[in-house]
């Protein structure tokens, strides 16, 4: 790429922006750093909310802390900051450009939710009738098709997920009627909205819902698994839920809009019927002409009435009679073109098809034969045909079925026969027609072919038969072969001909073709003649109800174009939509409710209807069987319920294109599929969990509510296996590292379960091969689950996990630690899956020629952690490699700091701020308060009577406006503030509705835009604490909401304006340490054009770098310290001070005033940060010999021995000689309890390079585990391979070391083994671990900045804040922190550039108006405000005063509550304010009853 | 659809019900299986125990003999040898060059083998079985067994889901029958032991048994020949030895689908099974009183 040059020098056009992609906790820090820097940020993400992995999560480890708790205010700072512009359901497609100056391809999917017009009140949630598996629950719950992943979601909107097709049902239906969605209707109770929804597309839905032949259960998706959902017996269910409650479905009434076009229709049948609906509703004058008597065509005249009652058609046809539709009936028309003659300005002719075919035999005019159709009509018209004891139906189709089951009803008739030329399974007839033939006592001869009608004085006597052999030939033709020499013969004296219908429409003066069809036009149904339109069966040919409606409604659409348009619309191809396929075939198998019946014998007795029909329960059971194919059914409920109108169903996905300077990749991971390792039964048993879904059962806002509950039964749970390492440390599946985090996770899982279980009886194994408790604290986590809560860490991997089939219970099968078999028997079994890289990851990185590993993973250097394969693209989190939470923060910040480096001269170009008008002053202004009442859609005004607490509001004292609104928060309603804080000349707002966590900033900014202080604002809830709380009380929920409101319009009257403070920024950093952390933290600030002040109390600077030779991988780390202390003594914009340590370090945040000893002279400097990088020391020992005998070493030495090519003495010149390694010396012990988490991978190191010079060594690894999380555990496999030994002994059973005749002599017990192994090793290398630095503790009191207990600086927040210390503006990075490798203390080394840019790039820090104020007046300077206070805010001045420090305070009260002269108070909560609203609840101040 | 019929001996001696079943369910779907040539055992548990060439030579004379057509295979232990084999000799040319020697001609290990299941399920097709089946097997509750031969190791066999393999559920649910999950369809029944220790046997197989007990099954179907003897020949030995009452008869699956497809019942042999099954099939409604001779 020319252009590009990767020394980060600026090119002229670089943009002010970065793109972010990936919104979990590491693209959310990166961003908050990179805005709070001075950078416009877009935060994109595929999903459709921000918060990615953590949201998921009940806890974290080791602290507990809630995480979602943690995280939501940090997703909520992200939706506030002006300059992060989120971009959800978006990917990115490519990236062009160079370094400084990115092309950025996005394609953002729909959401279906107008963004800006949702106020996120759930009312589409609760009126969405579709239930989907909640992936975010990981299938355990369920949520709606319009959906917001969980309640804290940001951006705060809902958002509706669709198939890429269309469901089956709902493609396949000729008509178009809307199968999946009134089948969700169903299943959701809302049978009037299902009726509601048929209608729109069948105007005859019992009818149709009795003798539709459903083409849309043929394509169910669910005939795959069992049998297709009964979609047509739910429609008749629908229809005669509307007849039992005929008052919850409106009359029909004309179309208001009258148009004056008539048209006519020709048939009255399902097509004509169709139109003259669908055209009556469209405001035409509609006049039917029907041959017969009365309306209904085929469904009156062809079908009996036990499958369709003729008062049900009746009633139907009336529904549209009554939209206006004139009918005439008993008028054949005989010239369609009079009829355009006469008037109407268009005519559909869908005049049926009623002739019946003849079989051209001998004997067919003989009396007692009758055509099918014939017969059918006279029966159905209510006739009495009269007819032989012994009838013979000729046909196999569904008009044979009803002629002989007709039949069988007429009185006299004894025996019907059916006989066809088709085999059984070749009938043409619907199966389920045949089979009720059958029952009814229909006997059936197939494969016969009718040769003669046996005759006898005219009359029929019999059938005579011949063998069909077959019916069609090769290419599906009719065509039929019959073998004469088999033949046959029923008597018969009544015969019945029902093989196939023709057309007569002749006389309709239009062109006919084959078969004597009219010719229309397949997509207009426009005949030659202008104006003249024709469809139904008359087009067709025979065919069902169903394609008759969509012909009907094909009519009206062409009539209506034609009408309005002067001429037939273009022929429009119909868009056949892809059909969605089945989103859950492992659905397990649940049979279709069968509608009840008659009996088969009652039935034939007379023409009663047959099918019942189905009862509620029946009804909703089977319309739970619906898949949800089409996932979002489109109902539309969603778009009547949402009063805002923010639902766009036709939303389509947008191409965009943004310009970003640097780029951050943060997508994260996925979980390994737990499936995939089938012998654990994932997926199969039902009490088998991921330990993502045991996390979800964890939380509190998961599918049990925080209960832990078997899901076979929900049962109680007394029994839970852990199963570690599923797709972790698994080189057969491709998943050769370690995970990182699963182990802290199970241990917490399990913690957190044992406190759900709050002493009822749990038992908790966890199967492992390693524990690896690495992190900071993290040791001594796991101690206290296994000494305090007895959690079991069991050294196995099950082999099986077997469902019990009586009980569901599981037994588990492992080896013990004798080495037995063993079976044990658990509730609950999680498995604790590893990380992976998502497949669409792997392509976007295909997309934008980004290196992988070999494990899909980015590929980055040890020594540049955040550095991709591009210059100019960052990547951090678990998309580096797997790692938990504070990793991934600090990575982020790091990331961020990279991007930034790019981009310093463009700092700021891209940035909004905001201009306020002039602040008006109010304080000599008595109080006008204006109050606003939120209805928040139906969430709050469903249960108070908002109107009545706005008009409370308006009665009390102070108040100038009040009102209620249906969304207080919506953008026209800010304006609408506005307008009324002018025209009121308000000072003062009060809000009552939701939670000032999300919305407080949204109203004192619009206080700010009116020109008022954004202090002279009170915030009351009366939504999470009232109207969600109190929904069965809505009374008492009102007086409770007046009572909020009161207190707040109380406070508000109190409230006073208050100055936002500014403080200068000095704009240098402090830097103590010039080790490896110092020097990259230095060079990271100053090359961002920041003053560096980097102090080391060592005459030279490298700190413990200069004792490391070499990575895991092999990068030379000598060469690369050299550049670094040349880089950073190079650097113009450094100050290294050598021999020098901090005499003092005072002042704060920005503006910090230090004084450094430098090799005995006090130099005094100001720096706006300071940044903690003062290392750690290898821990000195004792133990094993060392230092007694000269064969004992550590694993540094034996790293510098080995450096350069060198041998130590001991393996010089032997072959084979033994080396053993010690691990966890003085780590891991009562004394030292935690991990130094880099001496496994150290001992790994050096043990490859031992067997690499001297193949034949016996090297032998002695520890408890062996800890080498990501991807280090690659060289723990390959040392394994190389021959390396490693032997487990257990806890508490330390190896013994002696020596004796000149040789050493290891005694260590193997775990694996059971046995006592005795090692007589010629080398014996100790693992010493990391100690925390000599100095902590000084500079801890130099910087009032706490220590851990084992001595390390602890940071403001484990989880969030891992590189701050907890007073602002002071970072903390590398062995400081805790014990870490070298890659990990360049990425917090980063990360504190990023963090500290944050205060460095600011011209001005503000300091808000809640803060502690001192009244000097009564101060005795007794330093308790000194003590109280977590920040160091207050000080004693010059004066002898406390006086607070604005730049500190956070505003918190522990000053002002604990001050013993009452002298300080924190302002915006003062005392008056507070007892006001006291007085406004007990007294009843203002508000008159 | 043709395929080259490997029976091997099981099927030629204590399995002959098997082979007759397989033919003739595969008769009344329509699929040809004639028999290979000339063939010989497949080297079955003995060879592989001694020998390692001599257990790849002797599936190879067989599969050399085929010449590239795709083989059948009914008995799971044979399919086991061949495939393995096959995939010793596609994968290492030393031992195809030390088996040419002994076959006397180039095997080049790729010769397709397929069982019988994979055959009917995957080839021909459920919907076809099912526009066959003329006797549903209603209400028949089947645990369907497929031992520890069909899909181990799964890089050599790749025989449907190894650890939860489905699919001759899927066939006995397409006979109209009701497959149970249960957790035992790939646990071992102890094979071969049933010569050397018989004991081992007892205790797996019981193992086995208790679970589609457990399951609440009124029969097993199972596709080894030595599965089907040890769960249903020592069946009455088991039930003695830990005071137990199974009565579990145990089919070959190609006989309850030969039912289904309107077989005879000595069209299938059922007369050979040691624990009678015509209670069960009666009570069923599946057979009728004259199955019994």
């Amino acid at each position: 790429m020319s252009g590009t040059n990767g020394n980060g020098h600026q090119p002229a056009e670089a943009v002010g922006a970065v793109l972010v992609c990936g919104a979990g906790i590491t693209g959310i820090q990166a961003s908050l750093d990179l805005a709070e820097s001075g950078f416009k940020v877009y935060l994109l993400d595929s999903s459709p909310a921000i918060g990615g992995r953590m949201a998921q999560l009940d806890k974290t480890f080791p602290t507990g802390d809630c995480a979602m708790c943690i995280l939501s205010p940090k997703l909520v700072e992200c939706a506030r900051n002006k300059n992060i512009e989120i971009l959800t359901l978006a990917d990115v497609e490519g990236i062009s450009g160079v370094p400084g100056n990115f092309k950025v391809k996005i394609r953002q999917r729909p959401r279906y939710v107008d963004v800006d017009k949702c106020n996120a009140c759930g009312d589409c949630t609760e009126a969405c009738p579709v239930e989907l598996p909640s992936e975010f629950d990981r299938r355990l719950g369920t949520r709606k098709a319009i959906f917001r992943p969980y309640p804290q979601a940001i951006p705060n909107v809902f958002g509706i997920s669709k198939a890429e097709g269309r469901a089956p049902c709902k493609s396949s239906c000729p008509a178009g009627v809307n199968a999946q969605g009134y089948v969700a209707l169903i299943a959701a109770e809302k049978f009037k909205e299902a009726y509601e929804l048929i209608r729109e597309r069948c105007p005859l839905p019992a009818a149709c819902g009795r003798v539709c032949q459903h083409p849309c259960e043929d394509h169910c998706n669910r005939g795959e698994i069992d049998q297709a959902v009964a979609v047509r017996d739910l429609k008749r269910f629908a229809a005669d839920y509307i007849e039992f409650n005929p008052d919850q479905y409106p009359p029909a009434k004309p179309a208001d809009k009258k148009l004056d076009a008539k048209v006519a229709i020709i048939g009255g049948g399902p097509a004509g019927l169709t139109a003259a609906s669908d055209l009556a509703l469209r405001g035409y004058g509609v006049t039917l002409f029907e041959a017969q008597p009365h309306l209904g065509g085929m469904l009156r005249y062809g079908i009996p009435s036990y499958r369709l009652p003729r008062e049900v058609l009746d009633k139907e046809i009336q529904y549209i009679l009554d939209l206006g539709v004139e009918a005439k009936t008993g008028t054949p028309v005989g010239d369609p073109k009079k009829l355009l003659e006469d008037g109407f300005k268009a005519v559909f002719a869908a005049p049926g098809a009623w002739v019946s075919r003849k079989l051209g035999i001998e004997g067919e005019d003989a009396e007692g034969v009758w055509a099918g159709l014939d017969f059918l009509r006279r029966v159905n018209s209510g006739e009495t045909p009269a007819i032989g004891p012994k009838v013979v139906v000729i046909g196999g189709g569904d008009v044979a079925m009803d002629a002989a089951r007709c039949a069988l009803r007429l009185p006299g008739v004894e025996l019907v026969q059916l006989a066809c030329l088709e085999s059984r399974a070749e009938m043409p007839a619907h199966s389920w027609e045949a089979a009720e033939a059958l029952e009814e006592g229909v006997v059936f001869h197939d494969s016969a072919g009718p040769t003669r009608i046996e005759t006898s004085d005219g009359k029929v006597t019999g059938v005579a038969f011949r063998k069909c052999v077959s019916v069609f030939d090769e290419n599906k033709r009719f065509n039929p072969k019959f073998d004469d020499s088999r033949t046959g013969r029923l008597a018969a004296d009544t015969v019945i001909v029902t093989i196939g219908q023709g057309i007569d429409a002749a006389g309709l003066g239009v062109e006919t073709g084959p078969g004597g069809r009219i010719v229309a036009d397949r997509d207009t149904l426009a005949t030659g003649i202008p104006g003249l339109f024709a469809g139904g069966d008359a087009v067709l040919g025979p065919a069902s109800m169903v394609d008759a409606m969509a012909q009907g409604h094909k009519a009206a659409e062409a009539i209506d174009a034609f009408l309005r348009g002067g001429k037939v619309a273009s022929a429009q191809a119909s868009v056949q939509a892809e059909t969605a396929s089945n989103p859950r075939p492992d659905a397990p198998r649940q049979e279709r409710v069968k509608m009840p019946q008659a009996e088969a014998a009652a039935r034939v007795r007379d023409f009663g209807e047959i099918d019942h029909g189905y009862s509620v329960e029946q009804a909703v059971a089977e319309a739970k069987r619906c898949l949800a194919c089409g996932l979002c059914s489109e109902c539309m409920q969603c778009v009547k319920a949402c009063s805002a109108g923010a639902v766009c169903h036709e939303q389509q996905a947008t191409e965009m294109e943004i310009d970003a300077g640097s780029v951050i990749l943060t997508p994260g991971f996925e979980e390994f599929q737990a499936s995939l390792r089938g012998e654990f039964g994932h997926g199969r048993y039902a009490n088998v969990l991921s330990s993502v879904q045991f996390e979800r059962m964890l939380s509190a806002a998961g599918p049990t509510g925080g209960h832990v509950e078997r899901p076979s039964d929900g049962g109680a749970v007394k029994r839970i296996a852990f199963v570690q390492c599923v797709g972790s440390r698994d080189a057969a599946r491709g998943n050769g590292y370690c995970s990182s985090i699963c182990c802290m996770s199970a241990t917490k899982e399990a913690m957190v379960a044992l406190e759900h279980a709050r002493g009822q009886q749990l038992e908790i194994s966890i199967f492992c091969m390693d524990v690896r408790a690495f992190g900071k604290e993290f040791d001594s986590y796991v101690n206290r689950a296994r000494d305090e809560q007895g959690v079991k860490y069991i050294r196995a991997i099950p082999s099986r996990v077997i469902e019990m089939p009586d009980t569901k219970d599981l037994r588990v099968r492992y080896f013990d630690a004798e080495g037995k078999e063993e079976q044990q028997e658990f509730d609950l079994v999680v498995l604790s899956v590893g990380m992976r890289v998502p497949e669409s990851l792997r392509k976007m990185a295909g997309r934008l020629g980004l290196d992988l590993n070999e494990f899909g993973f980015a590929k980055t250097e040890r020594l540049a952690p955040q550095a991709s394969s591009k210059p100019g693209l960052y990547v951090a989190g678990a998309f580096q490699e797997p790692k938990d939470i504070p990793e991934s923060v600090a990575q982020a910040s790091a990331a961020a700091a990279c991007a930034m480096d790019q981009l310093a001269a463009v700092r700021g170009n891209l940035i909004e701020r905001r201009e306020y008008p002039w602040e008006r002053d109010t304080t000599d202004e008595a109080p006008r308060v204006g109050v606003f009442i939120c209805h928040c859609g139906q969430n709050i005004a469903s249960v108070i009577d908002v109107e009545q607490v706005a008009k409370k509001a308006a009665g009390m004292p102070n108040v100038f406006h009040a009102e209620a609104s249906l969304y207080t928060c919506s953008d026209t309603n800010q304006q609408h503030i506005k307008d009324m804080i002018a025209k009121h000349r308000l000072n003062r707002l009060v809000v009552a509705s939701c939670s000032p966590r999300t919305h407080e900033i949204l109203f004192q900014e619009t206080l700010r835009e009116s020109g008022l202080n954004q202090y002279l604002f009170a915030m009351t809830n009366i939504r999470d604490q009232c109207s969600w709380v109190h929904k069965d009380d809505p009374v008492a929920a009102t007086a409770k909401a007046v009572d909020l409101m009161a207190m707040a319009v109380g406070r508000a009257r109190h409230l006073k304006a208050l100055p936002t403070g500014q403080l200068p920024v000095t704009a240098s950093a402090l830097i103590l340490g010039g080790g490896l952390a110092g020097m990259t933290a230095a060079l990271g600030i100053a090359d961002q054009g920041f003053e560096v002040h980097l102090v080391e109390k060592e005459p030279a600077l490298g700190g413990q770098l200069r004792n490391i030779h070499s990575t895991l991988e092999g990068a030379d780390v000598a060469a690369y310290l050299r550049g670094l202390v040349a880089k950073v003594q190079a650097h113009p914009k450094i100050n290294v001070y050598l021999n020098t340590t901090p005499a003092s370090i005072a002042g704060h945040v920005g503006n910090f005033k230090s004084v450094l000893n430098v090799a005995g002279h006090e130099l005094p400097i100001g720096h706006g940060v300071v940044i903690v990088a003062t290392g750690g020391q290898e821990r000195p020992t004792e133990l094993y010999l060392h230092g007694r005998n000269p064969h004992v070493t550590t694993q540094s030495k034996l790293e510098a021995a080995l450096a350069g090519g060198k041998l130590p003495p001991e393996l010089e010149g032997k072959a084979n000689p033994t080396v053993v390694m010690i691990q966890c010396v003085e780590s891991r012990n009562d004394e030292h309890t935690y991990c130094s988490r880099v001496c496994c991978s150290e001992a790994v190191k050096n043990a490859l390079e031992i067997k690499r010079r001297l193949p034949k060594a016996n090297v032998v690894v002695l520890g408890r585990d062996i800890r080498t999380y990501g991807f280090r555990e690659l060289y723990f496999q390959k040392a394994r391979e190389e021959g390396i030994l490693f032997v487990r002994h257990p806890e508490k059973s330390d190896p013994e070391v002696t020596e004796g005749n000149g040789r050493l002599r290891v005694r260590v017990h193997d775990a694996s083994s059971n046995r006592e192994l005795l090692l007589a090793p010629d080398l014996l290398v100790l693992s010493t671990g990391i100690a925390p630095a000599a100095g902590n503790p000084v500079l801890s009191g130099l910087l009032r900045s706490a220590l851990t207990a084992d001595g390390f600086f602890l940071e403001a927040h484990p989880k969030l804040r891992p590189v701050d210390l907890a007073n602002e503006g002071e970072f903390l990075c590398g062995l400081a922190h805790s014990p870490r490798s070298m890659d990990e203390t360049i990425a917090q080394a980063q990360a504190t550039v990023g963090r500290a840019t944050t205060v460095l790039s600011k011209a001005h820090l503000e300091i808000p108006g809640q803060v502690a104020k001192v009244d000097p007046e009564n101060c005795v300077a007794c330093a308790t405000c000194v003590k109280v206070c977590p920040y160091g805010a207050p000080m004693i001045n010059d004066l002898k005063k406390a006086e607070i420090q604005g730049a500190k305070c956070m505003g918190c009260g522990s000053c002002a509550a604990a001050c013993p002269a009452r002298t300080i108070g924190l302002q915006h909560q003062e005392d008056d304010a507070l007892v006001a609203m006291l007085d406004e609840l007990l007294v009843g101040g203002g508000v008159s009853a | 659809m043709s395929y080259v019929f490997f029976p091997g001996c099981s099927l030629d001696g204590t399995a002959k019900d098997f082979h007759r079943s397989t033919l003739a369910v595969a008769s009344r779907l329509g699929l040809e299986l004639p028999e290979l040539k000339d063939w010989i055992c497949c080297g079955s548990t003995a060879a592989h125990s001694t020998d390692p060439l001599l257990a790849d030579a002797l599936p190879a004379h067989n599969l050399f003999a085929v010449g590239g057509q795709t083989v059948a295979v009914a008995c799971a232990a044979c399919y086991s040898r061949l495939k393995m084999a096959n995939h010793h000799i596609a994968g290492d040319a030393a031992v195809r060059a030390k088996v040419a020697r002994v076959v006397g001609g180039d095997y080049d290990g790729l010769t397709p083998v397929r069982h019988l299941l994979e055959i009917l399920c995957q080839d021909i097709g459920r919907a076809r079985i099912a526009k066959a089946v003329s006797r549903p097997l209603k209400g028949l509750k089947v645990a369907c067994y497929y031992g520890c031969l069909l899909s181990r190791p799964p890089e050599v066999t790749n025989f449907d889901d190894a650890e939860n393999p489905t699919l001759m559920d899927q066939l006995m649910a397409t006979a109209g029958a009701t497959p149970v999950d249960w957790p035992h369809k790939t646990e071992c029944c102890g094979a071969s032991f049933s010569i050397t220790d018989a004991s081992i046997v007892l205790k797996l197989s019981d193992q086995i048994l208790g679970m589609a007990q457990a399951a609440g099954v009124d029969c097993i179907a199972t596709a080894c020949p030595l599965c089907q003897l040890n769960l249903d020949m020592r069946q009455k030995d088991i039930e003695k030895r830990y005071e137990r009452k199974y009565n579990l008869p145990v089919f070959y699956f190609t006989q309850l689908l030969g039912l289904a497809l309107g077989c005879t019942p000595q069209e299938v042999s059922l007369e050979s099974l040691v624990v009678e099954p015509y209670d069960l099939l009666e009570s069923k409604g599946i057979c009728g009183a004259e199955a019994r001779r």
